[in-house]
């Protein structure tokens, strides 16, 4: 079955959905404990002029986070 | 007169950061003690005079003296008075001038200001050469405390209330004060009666006028961990983010044992690239809280962009999406250079934490957030009702991560006390958490 991957924007309250091969591995996977975990969730946020993404697991755990520096 | 004795930083600023501090320093009395009784005279119709201490007083006695300007002469009194004015007429308070001379500290002529209980609690700050926001602050409390509503505002709220606008140094404090006078002056509830007025008035606690999106606190006066430093090493091919390169390594070991290993290009393109030095990762890896720190087991600054970068233009409909830093739940941080400036060390530092507080709080409180140990974070959030900042109130994660970068940031100095007046049980909480 092919695994999805939801973008939330939480400052504009919407979701987009991609299939996890359709992005690149880096962001459907991540190290947890030494394990490649799928990433099933990326919630975006914007902190102060910064982004700030948080990518999560199936059970809710937090995976990665990535840090948008603009301006 | 009553001396008062003033808070002393619970720790004070390091070597490595005192140089940064204000001359004079914030609290303590060293400050007073220095303050000579001069033999200087008043000047003529001015504001110095018969409030003050004599010239001829014991000049080692310690007086509750701010200096508001150094390198004075006599005429400085007047203006310096001006300046005090205007603050204090901003919250009705009543100017005096006969609170104002020019004395000597360590030799060098001040206008000292000896503080009038008519004015609210006195100021810890003893230095207010540069801002009166210390005056502000006391003014604006006493302001507050003056109105028909406060007999209405609950006792834990008025406690909150005083710490939120009450804070002489913090960024949030000064959002607080204009959100404040805003409401003070607002004809709609001078007109209100007691009971709605004191509803308007705890409703700053949580008002988004009254915070900054971001509480952005410089971080020079934290207090480094103390550790060793090693290397560098070499490692060939070393996989970096989107390519391999030769590496060197450095390790950093912290008195509890814990290490970090630092990993940065044995060749990096400073052409094309702005980065950061390794010693600005070792500064800010020294001032992580400790339990952030243990969750961090490497950090790298990366060659290049992160590869990321393209996919994530896209997906945001930025062309310029740059990557700053990423971090993984298995406590490796990364770095990416930028095509311009590196950013601040401040903000090198405080994205730091911020960042592996999440880290932190995932790892040790778990995925649930309506279980274990964001229950009792919930419960202090509820109590506090105050929000270190907008970006705190987005979401319990962020309210844990932002309050626990305010926490890690200005820890060691007085901004700290002003915080915890505002969010006292969360920082009970990470007294616990991150000793």
């Amino acid at each position: 079955m092919t695994r999805a991957i939801v973008f939330e924007d939480a400052d504009a309250g919407t979701r987009t959905e991609r299939r996890a091969e359709e992005v690149p591995e880096s962001v459907a996977w991540a190290m947890r404990d030494g394990r490649r975990i799928p990433v099933v969730r990326v919630v975006a946020r914007m902190r102060g002029a910064d982004r700030e993404l948080q990518s999560f697991g199936e059970d809710g755990a937090l995976l990665a986070t990535t840090v948008q520096r603009r301006g | 007169m009553q001396q008062r004795e003033r808070a002393t930083p619970a720790v004070a600023p390091t070597p490595e950061t005192s140089g940064h501090a204000p001359k004079g320093g914030q609290g303590g009395l060293g400050n007073q003690a220095r303050l000579e009784r001069s033999g200087l005279a008043a000047p003529k119709g001015g504001a110095a005079g018969g409030a003050l201490p004599t010239a001829g007083e014991n000049a080692t006695t310690c007086f509750p003296y701010h200096v508001l300007q150094r390198g004075a002469d006599a005429g400085d009194v007047a203006a310096q008075g001006s300046r005090l004015q205007n603050v204090l007429d901003r919250w009705g308070r009543i100017a005096d001038g006969s609170r104002l001379r020019l004395a000597k500290e360590e030799g060098t002529p001040v206008v000292e200001l000896r503080w009038s209980p008519i004015w609210g609690e006195e100021p810890r700050t003893t230095d207010l050469t540069g801002t009166l926001e210390p005056v502000e602050a006391k003014a604006a409390v006493a302001a507050i405390e003056d109105t028909d509503a406060w007999s209405d505002v609950a006792a834990d709220d008025k406690a909150r209330l005083a710490g939120l606008v009450g804070g002489e140094t913090n960024t949030q404090s000064r959002f607080a004060r204009r959100a404040l006078k805003g409401l003070l002056d607002d004809p709609a509830f001078q007109a209100a009666g007691g009971p709605a007025q004191g509803a308007r008035l705890a409703g700053l606690l949580t008002s988004e006028d009254a915070r900054p999106g971001l509480v952005d606190e410089t971080t020079v006066g934290m207090t480094p961990a103390k550790y060793t430093l090693a290397g560098p090493t070499e490692e060939k091919d070393h996989p970096f983010k989107g390519a391999k390169a030769d590496a060197k390594v450095w390790t950093m070991t912290f008195e509890d044992g814990q290490s970090v290993a630092i990993y940065a290009p044995a060749s990096p393109d400073t052409q094309t690239y702005a980065f950061h030095t390794v010693d600005q990762v070792v500064y800010g890896l020294a001032r992580l809280p400790d339990a952030n720190r243990k969750k961090c087991r490497t950090v790298t600054l990366n060659p290049r962009e992160n590869p990321e970068d393209a996919f994530w233009a896209v997906q945001y409909s930025q062309p310029d999406f740059h990557a700053y830093m990423t971090g993984s739940s298995d406590g490796e941080v990364t770095i990416y250079p930028d095509k311009g400036a590196t950013p601040s060390q401040d903000y090198m530092t405080s994205t730091f934490v911020h960042e592996t507080a999440h880290t932190w709080s995932y790892r040790t409180w778990g995925t649930d957030e309506t279980k274990g140990g964001w229950v009792e974070w919930k419960k202090a959030m509820d109590g506090d009702k105050v929000s270190l900042g907008s970006y705190a109130a987005a979401s319990i994660a962020e309210d844990v991560a932002e309050t626990v970068t305010v926490y890690g940031t200005t820890k060691g100095d007085p901004r700290f006390e002003e915080y915890r007046a505002m969010v006292p049980r969360r920082f009970a909480i990470l007294d616990k958490e991150l000793k």
